[in-house]
């Protein structure tokens, strides 16, 4: 395939010659597998089964991909800033009390991090550092919500705010906990 | 790192089949070769395995579309060759960059010595991460991987007289570091 035609034929020969000896393989620095594996765990392939369908108990220990966290943070906050904005601006009115569904959403998250905490030793240094990133970002948005309905309690943007910051936490959770127990020991 | 399984048809038809243990196999038997393309083509590590992870995940979800006409390793290739344009057509994008095939610059480091081996000559793939960007991934595709000027402009929405004088100045590159 190779056309060296417009060089002399001696350099075409060495250049060849050195491309030749190129080595065919080049194993990279780290093992990339269980970061390929997370990520193959969310997606559905053409043909067979949607997210998981490979099943859990290969026994991968470290999980090297958690790009997926940082999209799913950026989806978190972008949906939350994008609930916020559309509830400010429709400010419905109304106003009842959420409380009793704040305390749900509480008991669901929590019972979701217990579930994701099971999973932690088989969850590699990175992997955690943005989970718990992404949840200390969750949890902040949540605070301060809190605080801003505490002060306008039958205020509806934020109720809609402080609800739809919760729903993205579980829901958050809930795909963490689907990809740890897939993939983790 | 463990020495690579031999690739098998059974475990790219059992990984179509949704078993990603297979998949993991037919991962390892591969990544070294897919690994070398990614590095030459980006001449970036940390792309490179940005690239080797894109072009599994890619591969896995595609993985229906491999009828067995080609070779499952000349399958993996083009999906990687075309993960790599694509993420580099974005990157150029966003970068306000569009003259990947003309006229860059070469690193200066080629000129200074920097990269040079213990005898004073560069070695070729340092040589090739030192390429322009256009020329390195021409001199690639063409002389490493074997596609043809019309397939390389075919895929990368270039002319194919660009892909020649691309390669040509990659090549005269080439021999100027092997004469060093």
């Amino acid at each position: 395939m190779s056309d060296f035609d417009e060089l002399d034929p001696r350099d075409a020969a060495r250049l060849r010659e050195a491309v030749q000896a190129l080595p065919r393989e080049v194993e990279p620095a780290q093992d990339l597998w269980p970061g390929i594996r997370a990520e193959i765990a969310l997606r559905p392939a053409q043909g067979h089964g949607g997210p998981g369908h490979g099943g859990p108990g290969h026994g991968a220990v470290r999980w090297g991909g958690y790009r997926w966290l940082a999209a799913a943070a950026a989806l978190v906050l972008i949906t939350a800033t994008t609930t916020w904005t559309l509830a400010r601006r429709s400010d419905p009115a109304g106003g009842a009390t959420l409380g009793t569904e704040f305390a749900s959403y509480e008991r669901s998250a929590a019972d979701l991090e217990a579930s994701l905490q099971r999973h932690r030793a088989g969850l590699d240094p990175n992997t955690l550092a943005v989970l718990e990133r992404t949840l200390r970002t969750i949890d902040g948005a949540i605070a301060e919500a809190r605080v801003a309905l505490a002060e306008r309690p039958s205020d509806p943007a934020i109720q809609a705010f402080v609800a739809s910051a919760y729903r993205q936490k579980i829901d958050f959770l809930r795909r963490a906990n689907d990809v740890a127990s897939a993939i983790g020991p | 790192m463990p020495p690579a399984p031999s690739p098998s048809l059974a475990d790219v038809r059992a990984a179509q089949s949704g078993d990603a243990e297979a998949f993991g196999r037919v991962y390892r038997a591969h990544v070294g070769r897919v690994h070398a393309l990614a590095l030459r083509l980006t001449a970036d590590r940390a792309r490179a395995e940005e690239l080797v992870q894109d072009a599994f995940v890619r591969a896995w979800e595609k993985l229906e579309s491999f009828r067995g006409e080609s070779s499952f390793q000349t399958w993996l290739h083009r999906l990687t060759v075309n993960c790599f344009l694509v993420g580099d057509r974005s990157r150029r994008r966003r970068e306000g960059r569009v003259e990947m095939y003309d006229e860059l610059p070469e690193s200066p480091v080629d000129r200074d010595g920097e990269g040079l081996g213990r005898e004073g000559r560069m070695d070729l793939e340092a040589a090739i991460a030192r390429l322009a960007p256009g020329a390195r991934t021409a001199f690639v595709l063409h002389e490493i991987e074997g596609y043809s000027h019309e397939e390389i402009a075919a895929m990368s929405g270039v002319a194919a007289a660009t892909i020649r004088a691309q390669l040509f100045r990659a090549r005269k590159k080439l021999l100027e570091v092997l004469d060093r």
